[in-house]
């Protein structure tokens, strides 16, 4: 069983203990999400995760830094040996002061998704380079304060305790009822298809682990979305439940496998969910050129 | 069938839809919620094959897995034997080591499923 | 000192300020933060980042419209939340606290104003 709202204790210790030794190097942690945490004389300059968007993410799906700014920048700084950080405020994409503050966000967001995972274990690795060091590094009390907040808040909203692993579908109804949605929440809504977890809608916005869940802690708590605990997986609507042709015909691929069944009457359910398929279209980050639509 | 993929997508985060496609570029099974699954087919057809001659082509040896990493995310192929492919689409913060860890087994389980599938044919 | 502390600290020089932070709306998380310190800091600054979303669900309205600053002033303290940056996410805000007794409060919503563009530089 995860962890959800509870920091992972064992995992916290040691890096309080990394910090008083000075320690400089890197902790790879092995779990759900794991990740790999960047230490500099007992200090935290980067964690990366897949359990939580990078700031690269976060700047790019928000358009904030256009993607040919952002390619421009990291070739010019891989050619120069310099550090991407530094090309972005060079080239005035995003000013010092900014870049720094939302990598401290984004540092905590990914400790957050570290240590509220699953922890199997870590081992340390010499020194390595990361992609956007956080200058000044953070204090590993800091991040642990601060992921143990962000569990305290979500522990304190009804009902069971949410998962970055959970899957969320839209409440049958969802809009319809006397609750304002918001922009937020009407994103997080197109994207409720009971196949996406918490932390794939995270990604998918280009918005934070934390902050996305919160929005759902309060989504949940309007029922305006169903969230399907981790671990009790049932089948989305629209999924063929079987693949078997049912008109007796030999419906084999050139190379003997079954082919799926062609009766698009299966995807009529999908035709039903077609305005909001659309939608998720229009959020994938770049849009097939062909100006056919999925479907 | 449908079962490995979804226990592969549990298991590895930041997977966000497979597929798996048939040699000659037939979609078999998808569960991506919302690519064409058509399309999808015949290019990780094409490009498994592609993938296999430049290994072949550059003495390599057999191909592993072939990758595409974009601005959105990667999407990953890998043979299921002869027959067919394996497509694995995931976000910008797909964990590619738990990836490579998971699938192999997965693979396995695949590979007897698809031969159990069409019994008689080579 | 980082860039931020080194900008937030000159908050320290207007008359009767005790703190000055930075706070992201969307997590409630304090950034950065200089001056006296302050147990209540955390919860107040997840109360502050409410107080911002909920007035700009209040507001509505279009880009000219959108939040600036809130005042809160008691008998004995006057607070000012002052949004720096509206994205990517939800944005970011600085939040100073003034002990009304040792403070002009005109000027130092001046001064606070003259300053504030020159946190996230």
């Amino acid at each position: 069983m995860e962890a959800t709202s509870r920091v992972d204790d064992k995992l916290a210790d040691a890096l309080r203990q990394y910090a008083v030794a000075n320690f400089s190097g890197v902790l790879r942690v092995d779990g759900r999400p794991g990740g790999t945490v960047y230490f500099s004389s007992g200090r935290i300059s980067a964690c990366e995760t897949s359990g939580a968007p990078s700031l690269e993410v976060v700047l790019l799906r928000s358009r904030q830094i256009a993607e040919a700014d952002w390619d421009a920048a990291f070739s010019a700084a891989a050619v120069g040996g310099r550090q991407i950080t530094a090309e972005l405020v060079g080239r005035e994409l995003i000013p010092a002061g900014e870049l720094e503050a939302l990598l401290r966000v984004a540092l905590a967001d990914a400790m957050f998704a570290l240590l509220s995972g699953r922890v199997d274990g870590w081992l340390e690795a010499p020194q390595a380079d990361c992609l956007l060091p956080l200058t000044p590094s953070a204090r590993s009390g800091w991040l642990i304060a601060e992921a143990t907040r962000r569990g305290q808040v979500l522990a304190a909203f009804p009902g069971p305790a949410l998962s970055a692993q959970d899957r969320i579908t839209a409440a049958p109804g969802a809009g319809r009822t006397g609750y304002r949605l918001g922009p937020d929440q009407d994103a997080i809504l197109t994207l409720a298809d009971g196949r996406r977890t918490v932390r794939d809608v995270a990604f998918a916005l280009g918005r934070g682990l934390y902050e996305t869940m919160l929005e759902l802690a309060r989504m949940r708590a309007g029922n305006v979305v169903v969230i399907t605990p981790h671990g009790k997986e049932p089948l989305p609507p629209g999924m063929p439940v079987s693949a078997e042709p049912d008109d007796g015909s030999d419906d084999r691929t050139v190379t003997g496998l079954p082919r799926r069944r062609k009766d698009r009457a299966a995807a009529a359910p999908r035709a039903v969910d077609a305005g909001r398929r659309n939608l998720t279209a229009i959020r994938m980050l770049w849009p097939r050129s062909e100006g056919s639509t999925t479907q | 069938m449908l079962a490995e993929m979804r226990a592969l997508q549990e298991k590895v985060t930041g997977i966000t839809g497979t597929a798996v496609a048939s040699r000659d570029g037939l979609i078999v099974r998808e569960d991506t919620g919302g690519v064409d699954p058509d399309n999808l087919a015949a290019l990780a057809a094409t490009w498994l094959a592609l993938a296999q001659r430049m290994s072949n082509e550059v003495g390599q040896g057999t191909l592993r897995e072939a990758t595409t990493r974009s601005a959105g995310g990667f999407v990953t192929i890998y043979a299921i034997g002869a027959r067919a492919v394996l497509v694995i689409i995931g976000d910008e913060g797909l964990d590619i080591a738990k990836l490579h860890r998971e699938s192999q087994p997965a693979l396995d389980a695949m590979r007897v499923l698809i031969a159990d599938s069409a019994p008689g044919r080579s | 000192m980082s860039t931020l502390q080194e900008s937030l600290h000159r908050f320290l020089a207007v008359e009767g300020v005790r703190t000055a932070a930075l706070i992201d709306i969307a997590t409630g998380m304090i950034v950065r933060s200089v001056g006296k310190p302050d147990p209540d800091l955390a919860s107040t600054a997840a109360c502050v980042a409410d107080e911002a979303r909920a007035a700009r669900g209040a507001l509505g309205g279009g880009p000219a419209d959108s939040l600036v600053e809130i005042a809160t002033i008691t008998g004995s303290r006057l607070q000012v939340s002052r949004v720096l940056r509206h994205a990517p996410s939800a944005g970011l805000l600085l939040f100073v606290d003034l002990d009304r007794g040792k403070s002009n409060m005109g000027l130092a919503s001046l001064r606070i104003g003259e300053l504030a563009p020159t946190v996230l530089a």
